[in-house]
Formats: structure tokens, C-alpha cells, sequence
């Protein structure tokens, strides 16, 4: 039947891309999450997304009223309570006062049917949001006759020809949903998550299942901002980058000749490892004064220092990067990593890089949005902010603060560096009371790289590595 | 156990919704006389709403399942649903107290 592959667009920003175009039409979604996740948010922006494209709904609602949905709404630009004013949205208010005292029996939900239907009909919805069904199982307790009339409370939505998206309240362990609602709804799931990481909260979407059409299961950082939910579209398609042969210089000649002659790959992702002070900056700086040599734009995204800070800096390591900044062709932008969660900070990363279009980036450094962990959250977001570098071929150097008492490879970026292609090692140590700077190259994915610990001389001409007599390998 | 036990039989009433006279509508009904008839007495009010005549006030009333009965009579208000089988339950979700045992 066409009906399961019909979509209809929820138009949440983001959503619909992860949806393959939104959810099944004539049929139920369930989105399911924890207290103050979005579930609300969402079935509002689901029944002011079709309003606006002349989809009539219905928002059946049991804790809030029309007035308290007008208060929680009105500081989002999707217009909720207008809809409802001109008569495209109809608020549903099923009072929970109306809830009985007692259950004597079988009963069925026939009284709620009514009321849906004459909602239904009064505004022609095409679309319905019920917020929570939880509201309803508990005030009615579960029983038989609860589970059966939920499935033709399900049925008669279906019958009725409207999109159907219910929210729950997520369970724990096996279950998506606390009262098991997964079960009566087979077509789409949505799982909606929030938690507090590194003490910035985090929001997550993901599809769990959507039955006659592909999706992945990956987790995509969301927003919730004037818009309402909004979804930060990296898309994950690994498989798909074009492998460029392409080479480009990493603005550091000996650099270039330690990776075969010519530098990284196109499009490719460069992590620089070090401790404090051992040139980490110093390399970024070379690698967008390099591309900007080339007539190539460049964006310099720092965690750590102000742009007239890194101007005056650089300037002093042989990077007067000032002339392309007025040029207009290198924008530098500092941000501070307690200024919004990680995938604020990745949506900010995307935004930028659509805004500047540069063909050359450095994030610097990207140890401070990002949390150390071997398979967390921050890996699956790093994924797809890589993928989504690679796609528009921005070749990037993401620099990553190793702690100063640990050797350049340690552990604690095995879970970033599995993405990168290339991983440039810095060391700093002192010795004989001056400073003494080193670095090698650990990988670099397809090019015959020197396994060589090189010397770092930062000087006011620009960084080098300098060949050391020892000519000592590089421990893997 | 409730407030107003005490008010005579003819004060107190109840409304039974109902969406069609289904032979489950009517045992119900016949099941709601008789308890009444009982535990409350013979004057006291049952009347029916069958929302399939007046789909209106299943909104109006906030009716959410089928069959509900709601004591309007004497304050406060008390609903139940359900068919009436468990009428212990229906006895306390409407706060009627139980009469003794007939002799």
C-alpha cells in the first residue's frame, strides 16, 4: 500500500531529513523522552509546521490548558497560539478532573473519541498530537480494557485518515516508553534524550525505528531555540566522500616533506596532540597561513583566545596572519566552550563553516567542547562533524590538549584520533633550563609518512621540524 | 466514609453516559438502578445521556470513557466508570455508603 511509504513532512527543522522526509502518513509516530526533553516543543512544532502548509490539527492535551500552552508557546517563533486563533489548530483539553474515582469494569474510551471527533472535524485536521498518553494510562489505571481501547484509539486515528504523533515518557532499560506504548505503535519511534555532560546539557534524537523505510540509528544533536527544536543536520555519510587525491601543504615545508613531499590529503582531518605550550597553535596558524597563501579562504575557530590575541601571537611566530584577515579572506572566531553544549557548539562549527565557506579550517583547541571518552556521545557527534567537513572538502586541523605529564599518544584521544587521517604528536620537555619542543608523525591514512621524532624550532620565521642526529623512531 | 450520608434518598442523583443503548449500556443501566435501589433507595434520580444522540457533551462534560457515572447529587461531585460488575468499587468511587445486610 502507497499509504506506508507516504510521508508527511513534520517540518522540525532537521527532522525530516533523519526521517527520510517525515513521518508516515495515516499513521501513528511515538516520540518518546524524559521530563523537559522537548516532547511538547515538538508536537507543537508538528501541528504550526502543518498549519503553516494548510495541514489542519488537533492537539489533545491532558496537564496543560489553552492558557498555559499559550504562556509555555509564545516565546517560540512557530506561532503556536495564532494557529489556534485563526482556527488551523484546535486545543483538545481533556481535564483530568474529568478522571474518575473509581473503575468498576470494563469500559471503553468512547467519551474520548467524541471529543476527538468533533475537534477533528471542526478545524478538518490533518494532523493530531496527544501529549501524553501517560496522562491517561495512569488516570485510568491499566487493564484489558485499557490495552484494548488504546489499540482502537490507534485504529480509529489510522481509519480516520490523520498523522498521528503521541509522546510518552521514556522508559528505563529495555523498555523506549515507562507504560510499554511502543508496543501498539509499530510504524515510527522517536527517542528523545537530555543529559548533563561535562555540566553542559546535551539534547539527542534519534530514530529507534521506522518500519518500510530506511533510517539510521545514530544520535543528532538538537537545539532548542527560537525555533523550537532544531536539529543540526550532519549527515552521516561516510561512504560517500569522493577519496581526493589532491595533496595540499600544511603551510610548514618540512612538515610537508615528513608526509611524503606534499602535505595531507583534501578534504582530509589533521589532529595535533601536545601539551601546553609545545606549538599546537603555532601549527594551526601555519596551516590557514599557508591555504591563505594559495588564495584559499580559511577559518580559525579558537577555544582559547581572543582574535587580536592570536593575531599578536602568531605574529611573533612568523604568522602575520593580520593582511588575509583584511583581506577578508581568513575570519578568525573565538568562542568560549562554556558558551553552549557541545552541540550547540557543532551546530555553531556548521553554521560558521556555511557562512565563511573556507577550503582550509583549524579548531583550536577541539579538546575543549569535546569530552574524552572511548565511545561516548562526543565520538558519534565528532563522526558526523567530520563527515560533514569531508562532504564540503574542508580540509581541517583540529588541535587536542594533551595533559602535560603524559606521553603525546596517550589514551586519552584514541577515541578522536580513529577519525583522523593524519595525527601529528607534539612533545615539550625541559631540558638544560630551555625549552625543548619535538614532534612526529603517529599515521597518516595513505601516505608514506617519516616515522622519525623531529625537532621543533619555533622562531620568529615560522615552525619547523628539524631533523634530529639520533634519527629516533617514533614509537607506535 | 463520605460526607453526606445522611440526605434523603429523592436528593441524590446520578447521570449514566452511554454512547448508544448497546446491550452493554442497558445491563450497565439495569445494574446502576438496582445498586442504587439498594444502597440508596427507590426515589433516588438515575438518568441516562446517551452521547450518541448529543456527541456535544462528551466535551462539554469532559466524558472521556464509556459507560461513566457521575453523582451530581449531593456535592461533591463523583465519578466512576466502568460496566458496574465490581460493585464494591462502584459503591466507594460514588461514596454511597453500603446498606446493611437485609434480614
Amino acid at each position: 500500500m502507497n499509504d506506508i511509504l507516504s510521508k508527511t513532512p513534520t517540518h522540525v527543522p532537521g527532522l525530516d531529513h533523519i526521517l527520510g522526509g517525515g513521518l508516515p502518513t495515516r499513521r501513528i509516530s511515538l516520540v518518546a523522552g524524559g521530563s523537559g526533553c522537548g516532547k511538547s516543543v515538538l508536537a507543537a512544532q508538528f501541528l504550526a509546521g502543518g498549519a503553516r502548509a494548510g495541514e489542519p490539527g488537533v492537539l489533545v492535551t491532558f496537564e496543560q490548558d489553552l492558557d498555559d500552552l499559550r504562556r509555555d508557546l509564545s516565546g517560540f517563533d512557530f506561532a503556536f497560539g495564532q494557529h489556534v486563533e485563526t482556527g488551523s489548530i484546535e486545543v483538545l483539553h481533556v481535564d483530568p478532573g474529568a478522571f474518575p474515582d473509581a473503575t468498576t469494569g470494563s469500559f471503553t474510551l468512547d467519551g474520548l473519541l467524541l471529543q476527538l471527533e468533533s475537534a477533528i472535524e471542526k478545524v478538518s485536521a490533518k494532523r493530531v498530537a496527544v501529549d501524553t498518553l501517560e496522562s491517561v494510562i495512569s488516570e485510568l489505571g491499566e487493564s484489558g480494557s485499557l490495552r484494548r481501547e488504546l489499540r482502537r484509539l490507534f485504529r480509529w486515528l489510522e481509519a480516520r485518515g490523520v498523522t498521528t504523533l503521541v509522546t510518552a515518557e521514556a522508559g528505563r532499560g529495555e523498555a523506549f516508553t515507562r507504560r510499554g506504548l511502543e508496543e501498539y505503535v509499530a510504524d515510527c519511534v522517536i527517542l528523545l534524550d537530555f543529559r548533563i555532560q561535562n555540566e553542559l546539557g546535551t539534547r539527542r534524537a534519534r530514530v529507534l525505528k521506522y518500519r518500510g523505510g530506511p533510517h539510521s540509528g545514530d544520535e543528532h544533536p538538537f537545539l532548542i531555540g527560537s525555533n523550537g527544536i532544531e536539529l543540526i543536520p550532519l549527515t552521516a555519510s561516510r561512504l560517500e566522500h569522493e577519496a581526493t587525491r589532491e595533496r595540499i601543504s600544511t603551510g610548514i615545508p618540512s612538515l610537508d616533506e615528513m608526509l611524503a613531499g606534499t602535505g595531507v590529503h583534501r578534504g582530509s582531518s589533521t589532529l595535533v596532540s601536545g601539551s601546553p605550550g609545545a606549538g599546537k597553535s603555532s601549527l594551526g596558524a601555519a596551516f590557514v597561513h599557508g591555504a591563505c597563501r594559495r588564495g584559499e579562504r580559511a577559518l580559525y575557530l579558537s577555544f582559547e583566545e581572543s582574535p587580536e590575541q592570536i593575531l599578536r601571537n602568531m605574529g611573533a611566530v612568523g604568522y602575520d596572519l593580520r593582511p588575509w584577515v583584511d583581506e577578508g579572506r581568513l575570519d578568525i572566531e573565538s568562542w568560549r566552550p562554556s558558551q553552549r553544549g557541545l552541540e550547540g557548539h557543532l551546530f555553531g562549527i556548521q553554521r560558521a563553516v556555511e557562512e565563511h565557506d573556507p577550503r582550509v579550517m583549524v579548531v583550536d583547541p577541539f579538546t575543549s567542547i569535546a569530552v574524552s571518552e572511548e565511545s561516548g556521545p562526543s565520538r558519534s557527534m565528532l563522526v558526523r562533524l567530520v563527515d560533514f567537513l569531508k562532504a564540503r572538502g574542508v580540509t581541517t586541523m583540529f588541535t587536542a590538549l594533551e595533559a602535560a605529564d603524559v606521553s603525546g599518544h596517550s589514551a586519552s584521544n584514541s577515541h578522536v584520533s580513529s577519525l583522523m587521517d593524519t595525527w601529528v604528536v607534539l612533545e615539550a620537555e625541559r631540558r638544560e633550563g630551555a625549552r625543548q619542543r619535538y614532534g612526529w608523525i603517529l599515521k597518516s591514512r595513505g601516505i608514506e609518512h617519516s616515522r622519525y621524532v623531529r625537532q621543533l624550532a619555533v622562531t620568529d620565521e615560522g615552525v619547523t621540524f628539524v631533523a634530529t642526529n639520533s634519527n629516533t623512531v617514533a614509537a607506535d | 466514609m463520605d460526607q453526606n450520608p445522611e440526605a434523603p434518598a429523592r436528593d441524590w442523583h446520578f447521570l449514566l453516559y452511554v454512547a448508544g443503548m448497546t446491550p452493554n449500556a442497558e445491563a450497565t443501566h439495569r445494574r446502576l438502578e438496582a445498586l442504587v435501589a439498594r444502597h440508596v433507595g427507590p426515589e433516588a434520580v438515575v438518568a441516562i445521556v446517551d452521547l450518541s444522540q448529543e456527541p456535544a457533551r462528551a466535551r462539554r462534560d469532559g466524558i472521556v470513557a464509556i459507560p461513566t457515572v457521575i453523582r451530581t447529587r449531593p456535592a461533591p461531585t463523583h465519578t466512576v466508570i466502568g460496566d458496574l460488575t465490581d460493585t464494591a468499587r462502584a459503591l466507594q468511587g460514588l461514596g454511597i455508603p453500603e446498606a446493611p445486610p437485609r434480614a
